[in-house]
């Protein structure tokens, strides 16, 4: 394969990884499908890492690829499979295309800074919270921006679209203002780095970047600079997005290349190949009159970062009466208890995006600030379908582990509290029943009350912590029956009931 | 099922009229040995296409409602994600039938739809009316978006007395409605007021507003239906109107057509084994003069298949 063909290939699939992935996060109308949206993010290295680590099934075996990938021919991952990096050449691009073509010189390169990237990654999951690695893996990022900017703006077209009857509208649970800034925010930054420093992300914050650039270090097939054909023209260095390039010396920093391949097409000479093996030429690492990196600023970054840690601590014990002000926020089922969705979960909102209900919402204090942008059930909005288990089959990272509709049915998520003094059948004396319309195990019942009428009581073996009588409860301002979630899942009672009609014994009349 | 063909229905319901007639005295009463109109017409003892082939044949066709060039909407029960062994949800084929009906008297489109409680998507599969109707040569709409709604008024109504109401339902031509008999946990039974709920874009109001006051005010909404149809072969006993496991449904093979919504649904109730003034909805319809809760005075024609 030549640099051309190579370059086509980049092209075709970052353009298919990108608006799969876009479309995957913004599928307000669940066009693609569980499968589909697992089989679309299936090579992200950080989830599906995270999935081998659980225990994940083949969705694990996407990082063991690019693994293999990186060890063979380097950061080809970073070039054509995470979104994130697709999008930034994408922006450079259109960027390169409108302005004037920016220069970006050699860099010695950032390795504390990459480093201490790592490292609070690690420290934020070996201390339970996965959010710095929810805010610097490309994918969960990638993943934020699509579900915070483009999901609520396809869901506003489709509104629009739909009050002219062309369209079918589909339901989109609200996205907070605050999401959607923080999803603006990463998106400018992502875009801005990217016009003005290229891959500068991949290089210096991107954990991913960090870890396969280790391997790609030590890859089989690298690129080299052949000091017979190079003529100094520094044409290579100039397109290189990475900064990796150092023309003068003929080296080129293989941890940071991203292999785009772009130099190679550059080089008027031909003198840049993907070659196996280590060049025998070429300048020891120290002569090439580089200034080391300022430790003291690295080190800063690296103290701003843990210093974010504490702030996890907020999402701690919280007080034991639970009321309608402290309630606890109630977790997908099959997250199993929140520290370890916390500990686990990204934030990248593909379950948010695959929730057929729309009660999924990310959130924002409701699991505590260690749980930031990670997904709570919103029974305001919907409630979770006896019939679905979508969030668990999807999630890649194995935060929310695969379980069936039939084990869903036995997860109790969250309790249902009921209080009487606010039912309408007590307040008003009239009948409603709505709560115990919506129960799927009828944990909600109806008991006999005062004046013919009947009022919901509560069986807690049964529930299961769907929200649905919390949902359509129509007392206001507080609702007289609603969920507390669960910081530990429980399994309900299951009752083993009949798999037949009853046959109604025939009459000889009409009973009127 | 296999369709019945036009002889053997008239042979069938010839000799069922011959049966009723001659073998049980209590059929001899005036109101059902005339020839009609009647108020009602209740058929046992078959399937639900069968019964209701019988039962509008005995109303004189759906010709006699459906006019050449309408537009239909049919409204049933789709509000759960149920199989339909499960009979929270109205049953398919009857669903289906009706729609082949009205396309055969000449109606210009079938549309149905339900605001459904669960994810409508799921219910419209789940509980085969969406494959049935479209097989059929019906349309299904959804009903759970707020935009197809458009608010009305009730003067006559007393605690409704505005609501956003599906604009298929009030721009429809013929208005079919099509209940299944289940048990209801708050209104105690669902029937052919209750069903209109579907039609209402804020359900919680009623919930709110005393439950049974709201549903017999719809008696009072601008568009009521042409029809009412209650599917009572398979009935939900118990733990509805979601219902749990078939073990809740029960094969009682019958149906009720006719237009006053309260006379159906008194005939229901007992039919259920509940006094029609038992419950709340039903007696609040009658004494406000909705219709007649008081079978005695409705002419019923009784119809028993294959006896």
């Amino acid at each position: 394969m030549n640099a051309r063909t190579y370059r086509l290939v980049r092209f075709v699939v970052g353009g298919l990884v990108l608006a799969g992935c876009a479309l995957a996060f913004a599928d307000i109308g669940n066009w693609l499908g569980v499968g589909m949206a697992r089989t679309i993010v299936w090579p992200q290295f950080a989830p599906s890492l995270s999935a081998l680590l659980t225990g994940g099934g083949w969705l694990a075996a996407g990082c063991i690829a690019v693994i293999v990938l990186t060890l063979c021919f380097g950061r080809v991952y970073c070039a054509m499979l995470c979104p994130l990096g697709v999008l930034m050449d994408f922006s450079a691009w259109l960027a390169g295309r409108t302005g004037k073509k920016r220069r970006l010189p050699h860099h010695p390169g950032r390795p504390w800074l990459r480093g201490a990237a790592v490292a609070i990654c690690a420290v934020g999951l070996i201390a339970g919270t996965a959010v710095p690695l929810a805010f610097l893996d490309p994918y969960s990022v990638f993943g934020k921006i699509a579900g915070g900017t483009l999901r609520p703006l396809l869901g506003t077209a489709n509104q629009i679209l739909a009050s002219t009857s062309w369209i079918n509208p589909v339901k989109v649970s609200p996205v907070a203002w605050t999401t959607a800034g923080v999803a603006l925010g990463l998106l400018s930054m992502v875009v801005l780095a990217a016009v003005f420093r290229g891959r500068l992300w991949c290089n210096t914050v991107c954990p991913v970047g960090a870890v396969l650039g280790l391997l790609s270090k030590h890859a089989w097939f690298r690129l080299q600079i052949a000091d017979s054909a190079c003529v100094g023209c520094s044409m290579c260095e100039r397109v290189c997005p990475a900064q990796c390039i150092d023309f003068r010396n003929h080296r080129i920093d293989h941890s940071r290349c991203v292999m785009c391949l772009d130099c190679v097409t550059s080089c008027k000479r031909s003198g840049i190949h993907l070659m196996a093996g280590r060049k025998s030429q070429g300048h020891p690492a120290g002569t090439s009159g580089e200034n080391p990196p300022l430790p003291s600023l690295k080190r800063r970054d690296v103290l701003t970062g843990l210093a974010v840690l504490p702030a996890a601590a907020l999402g701690g014990p919280r007080p034991q009466r639970a009321t309608h002000r402290n309630r606890r926020a109630v977790l997908p089922p099959g997250a199993g208890s929140l520290a370890r969705f916390q500990n686990l979960c990204t934030a990248c909102q593909l379950c948010v995006a695959n929730c057929p209900d729309q009660v999924l919402r990310p959130s924002i204090t409701q699991h505590g600030l260690a749980g930031f942008l990670q997904p709570y059930q919103d029974f305001d909005v919907s409630f979770c379908s006896y019939n679905c288990s979508n969030c668990s089959q999807v999630c890649p990272t194995g935060a929310i582990l695969p379980i069936t509709v039939e084990q869903r049915r036995l997860v109790r998520s969250g309790t249902a509290e009921f209080i009487p003094d606010l039912c309408v059948v007590k307040t008003k004396g009239t009948s409603c029943g709505a709560c115990n319309e919506h129960c799927p195990t009828q944990a909600v019942h109806m008991v006999p009350w005062e004046k013919g009428l009947t009022i919901p009581e509560i069986d807690p073996d049964l529930c299961i912590g769907c929200g649905g009588c919390e949902f359509i409860c129509p007392v206001r301002p507080h609702k007289a029956i609603w969920v507390n979630g669960l910081e530990v899942h429980e399994r309900a009672k299951r009752v083993v009931l009949g798999e037949q009609n009853t046959v109604r014994e025939a009459e000889e009349e009409f009973p009127f | 099922m296999k369709p019945i063909s036009r002889r053997h229905f008239i042979e069938g319901t010839a000799a069922a009229a011959a049966v009723i007639s001659w073998q049980n005295p209590l059929f001899a009463a005036p109101e059902s040995g005339g020839d009609g109109p009647w108020d009602m017409v209740a058929v046992r003892n078959g399937g639900p296409v069968e019964m209701f082939e019988a039962g509008i044949a005995a109303l004189g066709g759906m010709k006699a409602f459906v006019k050449k060039g309408r537009s239909v909407v049919v409204k049933p029960n789709i509000a759960w994600d149920q199989p339909p062994e499960i009979p929270a949800n109205t049953n398919p084929e009857l669903v289906a039938a009706i729609v082949r009906h009205c396309l055969q008297a000449g109606a210009s489109k079938v549309t149905v739809f339900d605001h459904t409680c669960h994810n409508w998507e799921r219910s419209y599969k789940t509980s085969g009316i969406a494959k049935a109707v479209e097989d059929a040569g019906g349309v299904m709409v959804s009903g759970n978006f707020e935009n197809a709604y458009r608010e009305v008024e009730l003067p006559k109504a007393k605690t409704l007395k505005k609501a956003l109401v599906h604009k298929e339902m009030l721009d429809s031509d013929v208005f079919i409605n099509v209940p299944v008999l289940k048990h209801h946990g708050g209104a105690k039974l669902t029937l052919c007021m209750k069903n209109l709920m579907g039609c209402v874009w804020d359900r919680r109001f009623f919930h709110k507003n005393g439950l049974d006051q709201c549903i017999a005010d719809l008696c009072f909404a601008p568009r009521k239906p042409d029809l009412n149809i209650i599917d009572a072969y398979r009935i939900l006993r118990k733990n509805g109107p979601q219902g749990r496991a078939k073990e809740d449904g029960e094969i009682a093979r019958y149906q009720m057509l006719g237009t006053d919504m309260v006379a159906l649904d008194a005939a229901a109730a007992k039919l259920f084994g509940k006094e029609p003034s038992d419950i709340g909805f039903i007696k609040i319809a009658g004494e406000m003069g909705a219709g007649e809760a008081d079978l005695a005075k409705v002419r019923i024609r009784r119809i028993t298949l294959g006896a």
